[in-house]
């Protein structure tokens, strides 16, 4: 799906274009015996009703409990369902569920931080962001060049969006902005909300720090946004 | 036809890398939507089914992109005069009734019917005499479409008008489907995307659920549920709605849904991973969305159908329905009453034809234990457990392999004490040979077999 952001230069001008995800395919791939590629699909290996704790039918068994439970498993079959096991399944959701993996209706969610120790350090209400790329927002042109090679040691780059002109006058707008990020063997961060902000891609997404990369040759361009929400810190 | 599978794949690719890649835009959105462009080219869009015209040294052949016929002797003996090199031109496959707009059910109705007038309008071509034009610009590709259809009389090459702003492409909306009641229009921009142009649809539902917790707060509504009647208390789902609302609505509107909540059997999930609370089938709800559709690029669109009795919602079956593309929720229509007449088939049928439902589970008979080995090992007075299944699922549906190899592996001192494994194949040797070897690799010293 094509999306549109609002993009500021130097001067402080804006433009609305496109951006679009850079996924590359692999070129390496597992093949069967005739060259094909295989097709994955999912299947059904259990259920709900075939946890162990249900098919012993107690929600915290005893030791001897399950030592018994071999004896069952020899002579009957009751853990398997041969009608709905191996049968082929295609979209599956996620949802939340209780100890039991019934369903539930409402929840209250939190946030749990951990220590190094693996400690519980804080629980909190997590905080819900609003995405602050769409509409009327503009990313705006904060000035702060990193140098290629000093990019690549300090944030670890998750994912990367092609930004592209959608006529003329926007495609001079990008290849201007492209070579000037080339002439400066440079990256530059893009802020979103008022500039200095991280950028906010969906409603209730992650935060991400944008670094703009850019490359021209003969009348072409290609403008890169890299995205990263984690740095590179030495082990103390 | 040569290369069948090759060909396959190349429709398929099309169909979602092409065909499903046209910017929806509603007819009052072309002026901020569709972007601004040097010129732009105007058609009108045919409400048909795509249609790939294939033509190799054994003949011609008209498919849909799953690979399946169109079984139209006139088309192609037509095409068999007009194409002398091998080549896949892609068009829209329709129904033609002279001054009427094309629907797609017309061409589903009267495809079989001989004395039907049944056309196909070529757009695009993929590749042509050895040449390959999947990177070639429009005009070059609307050059060779134009020379190759200028003497079709039922296949044609796309009409088509140049303008140079967004406004001239309004005037054309206005006249061509506001006017003259087309289905919408298709509009290349110069050096842009392509941008499918309808008028906005409405629709108005029955409303089967609720679900909470938008923006994470689970206090406030975040989408309802909602379908057509299809039978007296029997009601097919077709989507979820969560734009629309205000921050008051979200709020104001979770009374009246509480009072009248139900139970059901059907776990129907919504955006905020939790089930759809079911209510009584009592609102009615209009509905505006840019499009829908009833397949997804490799399969017809089919939802769960259920029927509410005693309070209860039960789930029956899975029927074909449909999506709709960026609902948005206009408002509850009191005037409207939960009947077939204003909330059933009719919805969606007076737009988009549902696809044939496709029997899939009637021949399904119980699956058959083919080979069961199973085996012990006993240490210190606890005995660890291994089962091996082999089972036929005796169904020729696409919904289940052939054969399933399983394994139990239990130890009632282990954490994970119950370990599952499954395979699955169509070939009777190989499901053999994964159980005989898995036995090999699993079974050594002081394993016993128990039963087989």
């Amino acid at each position: 799906m094509i999306r549109y952001i609002k993009i500021a230069d130097e001067n402080k001008r804006d433009a609305e274009i496109t951006f679009k995800s850079v996924t590359q395919k692999n070129l390496v791939y597992l093949a069967l015996k005739n060259g094909k590629k295989p097709i994955n699909k999912k299947v059904i290996k259990s259920s709900k009703d075939f946890t162990l704790e249900n098919l012993i039918g107690k929600t915290k068994p005893s030791q001897e409990e399950y030592n018994d439970f071999s004896e069952k498993l020899i002579s009957e079959d009751k853990e398997i369902d041969l009608e709905l096991f191996g049968k082929f399944i295609d979209k599956t959701d996620r949802i939340y569920t209780n100890k039991n993996l019934n369903p539930v209706y409402n929840v209250e969610l939190t946030e749990k931080v951990f220590d190094t120790e693996g400690n519980l350090k804080e629980e909190r209400v997590p905080s819900y962001l609003y995405s602050n790329i769409s509409g009327e927002s503009v990313l705006k042109w904060t000035g702060k060049y990193i140098p290629r090679n000093k990019l690549y040691n300090k944030v670890v780059l998750s994912s990367k969006y092609q930004i592209k002109h959608i006529n003329g006058l926007t495609f001079d707008f990008l290849f201007k902005i492209s070579k000037i990020l080339q002439d400066k063997n440079s990256f530059m961060i893009l802020g979103g909300g008022k500039g200095n902000e991280p950028l906010v891609f969906n409603d209730g997404g992650k935060p991400y720090r944008g670094f703009l990369e850019g490359k021209v040759k003969d009348n072409s361009y290609c403008l890169i946004l890299h995205l990263s929400n984690q740095e590179y810190k030495t082990i103390s | 036809m040569i290369g069948q599978d090759n060909i396959k794949q190349i429709l398929k690719s099309y169909k979602s890398n092409q065909a499903s890649k046209y910017i929806p835009v509603r007819g009052d959105e072309i002026l901020t939507k569709v972007f601004e462009c040097e010129k732009y080219n105007i058609s009108t869009k045919y409400d048909g089914h795509l249609c790939f015209i294939v033509k190799d040294e054994k003949g011609i052949y008209l498919l849909n992109f799953n690979g399946k016929p169109f079984e139209r002797e006139n088309l192609i003996k037509e095409l068999d005069a007009l194409l002398d090199k091998e080549g896949i031109l892609v068009g829209e496959i329709f129904n033609y009734k002279e001054k009427e707009r094309t629907r797609s059910f017309d061409l589903v109705k009267n495809l079989k019917n001989k004395d039907s007038s049944i056309k196909i309008v070529v757009f695009d071509v993929i590749n042509y005499d050895g040449n390959s034009f999947e990177k070639s610009l429009w005009v070059e590709k609307k050059e060779l479409i134009d020379k190759l259809f200028s003497k079709g009389e039922n296949v044609f090459s796309l009409n088509e008008i140049e303008v140079n702003s967004r406004r001239d492409i309004q005037s054309e909306f206005e006249e061509r489907v506001n006017n003259h009641n087309q289905e919408g229009l298709v509009v290349k921009g110069f050096n842009g995307p392509i941008f499918k142009i309808k008028p906005k649809l409405t629709f108005d539902f029955v409303v089967l659920g609720y679900s909470l917790g938008y923006s994470d707060n689970f206090s406030l509504l975040k989408e309802l549920l909602f379908g057509i009647m299809i039978e007296n208390d029997e009601f097919l789902i077709v989507g979820k709605v969560g734009g629309g609302f205000t921050i008051d609505q979200r709020t104001s509107l979770l009374d009246n849904l509480k009072n009248i909540k139900v139970e059901s059997n059907l776990i129907e999930p919504s955006g905020s991973r939790t089930p759809f609370t079911f209510i009584k089938p009592e609102l009615v709800i209009e509905i505006e969305s840019v499009d829908i559709i009833n397949y997804t690029s490799d399969q017809i669109i089919k939802k769960s159908v259920v029927s509410f009795d005693k309070n209860k919602y039960t789930k029956a079956k899975n029927k074909p329905s449909v999506s709709l593309i960026s609902p948005v929720f206009k408002g509850f229509r009191d005037d409207k009453k939960v009947e077939i007449d204003q909330v059933g088939l009719v919805q969606i049928t007076r737009i988009i034809e549902l696809k044939n439902e496709i029997v899939e589970t009637s021949n399904k008979h119980n699956s058959k234990i083919i080979k069961k080995e199973i085996y012990s090992k006993e240490i210190k007075d606890l005995k660890m457990v291994k089962k091996y299944f082999i089972w036929g699922t005796n169904s020729s549906s696409d919904d289940y392999p052939k054969f399933v190899f399983y394994k139990i592996d239990y130890s009632p001192s282990r954490g994970d004490k119950l370990r599952r494994e499954i395979k699955v194949s169509n070939s009777q040797t190989q499901i053999k040979k994964i159980f005989s070897d898995q036995i090999k690799t699993d079974i050594k010293k002081g394993w016993k077999l128990i039963k087989n």
